[in-house]
């Protein structure tokens, strides 16, 4: 379970629930599911960013978040959002897995819109995930 | 022609009671070895006063700076023994659980030659250095060493190991500024806040260490005068910290 | 508020986590994550933003302690963090594959507080693998950056009375860099 960036059933799940959110938003410019540690389970479209360092830099930013709402003690961190002149970064944790998907929006959607459709996105890769034990080997 | 073969590893027992493995060597050839340490008779200073306790062992160890192949035996009249690899710098101490401050050295024997190493000994060694340090703090309690030059100032070349040795935070300010410009024993004194005796005990042991370099003092040179900052943000840490 | 902040960098698994917390008076804030490179450091948990610790040491001055993370991928968060550093501590794991030059090569990341003297090296697990030396390393970054004078210590980040003497010596380095004042001898 710990590890599940370098599962191929997982990486096709994550492949094809990024898909499927390249289509609900087309205003997303670049997505990414990583460990909680920073490491790439998938990302979409292939060769936009240096996914390497977007996923540490998601995974520190989360953490420090965390940190944030344990030191005010107002529960758990729902989503982050980072918004700029020229886009908008959202990332959050996909419920019961160590892993966060993080996603850069273009300004031409409306906050509430990115926010629903990441959502979607993360209840998708959960729906997908679960119905498999990670334990036990592919194909046995 | 006949090899001989060294099978396994066989325990020799020497006179001097550390345990060591002859995996490279035959016994024949460890006492052989031993056969060509020759002792090294106490220094004198000027009434032909002999050096006693530390200082006997710390002055003929300085001579001993810039050699790399040297192995020392040193025996204290409690029946204490230090061997030194001083080549390694490595030190094994046999002895009470306390180093004493005060010790009575009884023979200081010493082999010098290139290649001169120790056979492989079954205890672990520690750092050299520690010893160093602790000989050198206490072999001269109120004068500077015997081989410091009259007219030289100091500086640092390295810092000590100070988590392995007992040290106070004078020490360690005192070394801080050694490193920063070169000093005499009372100009480091009057920077740091200290009395001279505890200026002098540092730099006994950094130099035993070779952790300073020697800086003559020539004619006109200015002495190195540094405000003493007993408000500087050290002081007021090391209030915090209880040191 | 008068504020010192010293850094603590070094590879993953060389104890900056725990000396931060021998040293803070506060409880740590951490951002620890679950370490999916148990092949390359067996340890549980990594961080992967920062620790931060505290020391007070009056109504209006303090020590902050910043941690980083250990691997490169997070050298963003050093390269934020050391712009606000006064001077930094660099652990390194004895008993890890040629610790010497993993400890010259992390400060070069560092070189702007290594060439100005406002570091210290502390050896970890030196009770586990005793070589090299804290000689070893001294003359291997005196080598890489020479001029500097840089402590090495053997330490045990758990030992709080060992941390204090790291801090206590990196801040009397940060103390005596001071214009030298001579006085011409009086007649």
């Amino acid at each position: 379970m710990t590890s599940l960036h370098r599962e191929p059933r997982a990486i096709a799940i994550g492949e094809r629930a990024l898909a499927e959110l390249r289509e609900l938003a087309p205003s997303l410019v670049f997505a990414a599911i990583v460990s909680d540690d920073g490491f790439e389970l998938a990302h979409a479209p292939q060769n936009s960013i240096d996914v390497g360092r977007f996923g540490s830099m998601t995974s520190s930013v989360q953490a420090l978040s965390d940190a944030v709402t344990r030191e005010l003690s107002i529960g758990s961190s729902g989503y982050v959002v980072i918004a700029a002149e020229a886009g908008h970064v959202l990332q959050m944790r996909v419920p019961g897995y160590p892993l966060i998907l993080a996603a850069l929006f273009d300004t031409h959607e409306m906050l509430g819109k990115a926010l629903s459709s990441s959502r979607r996105c993360a209840e998708r890769l959960v729906a997908l995930l679960e119905p498999i034990d990670f334990q036990e080997s592919p194909g046995s | 022609m006949v090899a001989t073969p060294v099978t396994g590893t066989r325990s020799v027992r020497l006179t001097f009671g550390f345990p060591m493995s002859s995996i490279d060597i035959n016994p024949d050839d460890v006492s052989t070895l031993l056969e060509h340490f020759t002792v090294v008779p106490a220094a004198t200073r000027s009434g032909g006063i002999p050096a006693t306790g530390w200082a006997r062992l710390a002055m003929a160890l300085h001579p001993l700076h810039g050699t790399s192949d040297a192995i020392v035996l040193v025996d204290l009249a409690d029946g204490s023994t230090i061997v030194i690899d001083w080549g390694r710098k490595d030190y094994w101490w046999h002895g009470a659980s306390v180093v004493p401050i005060e010790p009575t050295i009884t023979n200081v024997r010493l082999f010098r030659g290139a290649g001169a190493r120790l056979p492989y000994m079954i205890e672990q060694p520690d750092d050299l250095s520690t010893m160093l340090w602790h000989i050198g703090i206490h072999a001269f309690p109120n004068a500077i060493a015997w081989w410091f030059a009259d007219a030289a100032r100091y500086r640092l070349s390295g810092w000590p190991d100070f988590t392995s040795v007992a040290h106070t935070p004078d020490q360690v300010r005192m070394t801080a500024l050694l490193g920063t410009a070169p000093f005499t024993a009372g100009e480091l004194a009057a920077a740091a806040g200290v009395d001279l005796v505890d200026a002098q005990r540092l730099l006994n042991a950094l130099s035993l260490m070779a952790l300073v370099r020697e800086i003559p003092i020539e004619v006109g040179d200015e002495p190195t005068v540094i405000a003493e900052r007993p408000r500087g943000l050290f002081a007021r840490l090391r209030a915090r910290l209880g040191r | 508020m008068s504020e010192h902040v010293i850094l603590f960098a070094g590879p993953m698994g060389a104890g900056k986590t725990t000396a931060i917390q021998s040293l803070s008076e506060i409880e740590m804030v951490s951002t620890e994550a679950a370490n999916t490179e148990r092949h390359v450091v067996d340890k549980e948990t990594t961080t992967v933003a920062l620790d931060y610790g505290e020391i007070t040491i009056g109504d209006d001055e303090k020590v902050r302690l910043y941690g980083v993370p250990g691997q490169r991928r997070f050298d963003f968060m050093w390269a934020i963090l050391k712009e606000r550093a006064k001077g930094m501590v660099l652990l390194v794991n004895n008993d890890s594959p040629d610790p010497v030059a993993r400890a010259v090569e992390y400060l070069g990341s560092f070189t702007e507080l290594v060439e100005s003297g406002c570091a210290i090296v502390g050896i970890s697990r030196r009770d586990i693998a005793r070589s090299p030396g804290p000689s070893d390393y001294s003359a291997a970054i005196s080598a890489a950056f020479p001029g500097t004078l840089i402590p090495v210590f053997t330490v045990d980040p758990r030992d709080q009375a060992q941390m204090t003497t790291v801090l206590l010596t990196l801040i009397a380095t940060l103390d005596s860099r001071q214009p030298v004042s001579m006085q011409e001898v009086a007649p």
